[in-house]
């Protein structure tokens, strides 16, 4: 289609939109085509939803909510048991470790505990920056 | 789907009712828009099971992520992405392509000036079968062309919220329309036998 004509038709189409919208008939037999063509386009669509979708939806909601409350409670839980039961059982060596990591701690290579550092804040930017780009926006 | 200050203040509380698990918000918010999202999610994947299933999905989702909303466009704006974002990578799992080139009539006269003037549409359109034809037109456009004419002119959302609904330019949004009405304008002229 060359731009002359395509102007011509965007004309057209403006033109029966309005038409239509006003209830008026055109002379125009171009523009009646495109009316017919909006007629049809504005036609609801038969709906298949059942008549109690919206309490039959929000039940579900609901009950999916509650089972993450309880998932969000059970992993909770076990992490607390998790936590407890590792410092139940390093306690009593608690002590030994921490006078040895203090002796050993010096010779550790400055480079290498600032590249550690370093690598793990690059992560988490990184991580940050996804989660925050990958929300659905309004 | 004009977003006016009342209307934005209806969506703020709408939401902050259902956050606040008030019974039969989210209900009322799901019988608000369930023919908006059918709308949409049906035009896309034609297909009556898949579109409920799929309808679900969206309302489940849109409700999981509710909190997300900041109110910077109209609630029905954002659920119809939502709608949309769901119904498009169910397409895309079914490797089902959302646009689809179709070829342009470059060459020789056309078939738009080879219509009688005088052929009286008007009578032929009362005529349900004339409807149907229009509608199988309708069903053989691009996934993404049925959804942009079903939110303009059957929802009658602006160029900008579909813009935002759709995640195109708006000027892409407005090309689709043309070419979508153009098409349909001609497959209608050929199935009713007034084009070879």
């Amino acid at each position: 289609m060359n731009p002359q004509e395509l102007e011509r038709q965007a004309r057209l189409q403006a033109a029966a939109e309005q038409a239509e919208r006003l209830g008026i008939a055109s002379a125009d037999p171009e523009i009646e085509r495109y009316r017919a063509v909006i007629r049809a386009l504005r036609r609801p669509l038969p709906m298949s939803l059942p008549a109690d979708f919206a309490r039959q939806v929000a039940e579900q909601a609901e009950r999916r909510h509650a089972s993450a409350g309880l998932e969000a409670w059970l992993t909770r839980t076990m992490m607390l048991m998790m936590i407890v039961v590792g410092l139940a059982l390093t306690l009593p060596t608690l002590g030994t470790a921490l006078e040895t990591t203090m002796v050993l701690m010096p010779r550790l290579p400055v480079g290498f505990v600032v590249a550690a550092i370093l690598s793990i804040g690059v992560v988490w930017l990184i991580d940050l920056g996804w989660t925050r780009g990958h929300t659905i926006a309004a | 789907m004009a977003v006016s200050a009342a209307g934005m203040s209806e969506d703020q509380d709408m939401v902050a009712a259902v956050l606040a698990r008030t019974p039969g918000a989210f209900e009322r918010l799901v019988a608000q828009y369930q023919r908006l999202v059918w709308s949409m999610v049906y035009r896309l994947v034609q297909h009556p099971e898949d579109a409920r299933e799929l309808c679900q999905d969206v309302f489940l989702r849109v409700y999981q992520r509710l909190d997300q909303f900041r109110g910077d466009s109209a609630l029905g704006t954002w659920i119809a992405r939502v709608a949309f974002s769901v119904a498009s990578r169910h397409l895309q799992r079914k490797k089902l392509p959302m646009v689809s080139a179709f070829p342009d009539d470059e060459d020789g006269e056309s078939p738009l000036e080879q219509v009688g003037d005088d052929f009286d549409l008007e009578a032929a359109c009362a005529d349900a079968e004339l409807m149907g034809h229009l509608n199988q037109a309708i069903e053989a456009l691009s996934p993404l062309q049925r959804t942009l004419v079903t939110l303009y002119h059957l929802e009658e959302m602006g160029i900008a919220e579909i813009a935002k609904v759709c995640d195109l330019p708006e000027g892409t949004v407005k090309s689709y329309l043309f070419r979508a009405r153009h098409r349909l304008r001609e497959q209608l002229e050929t199935r009713i036998g007034v084009l070879p």
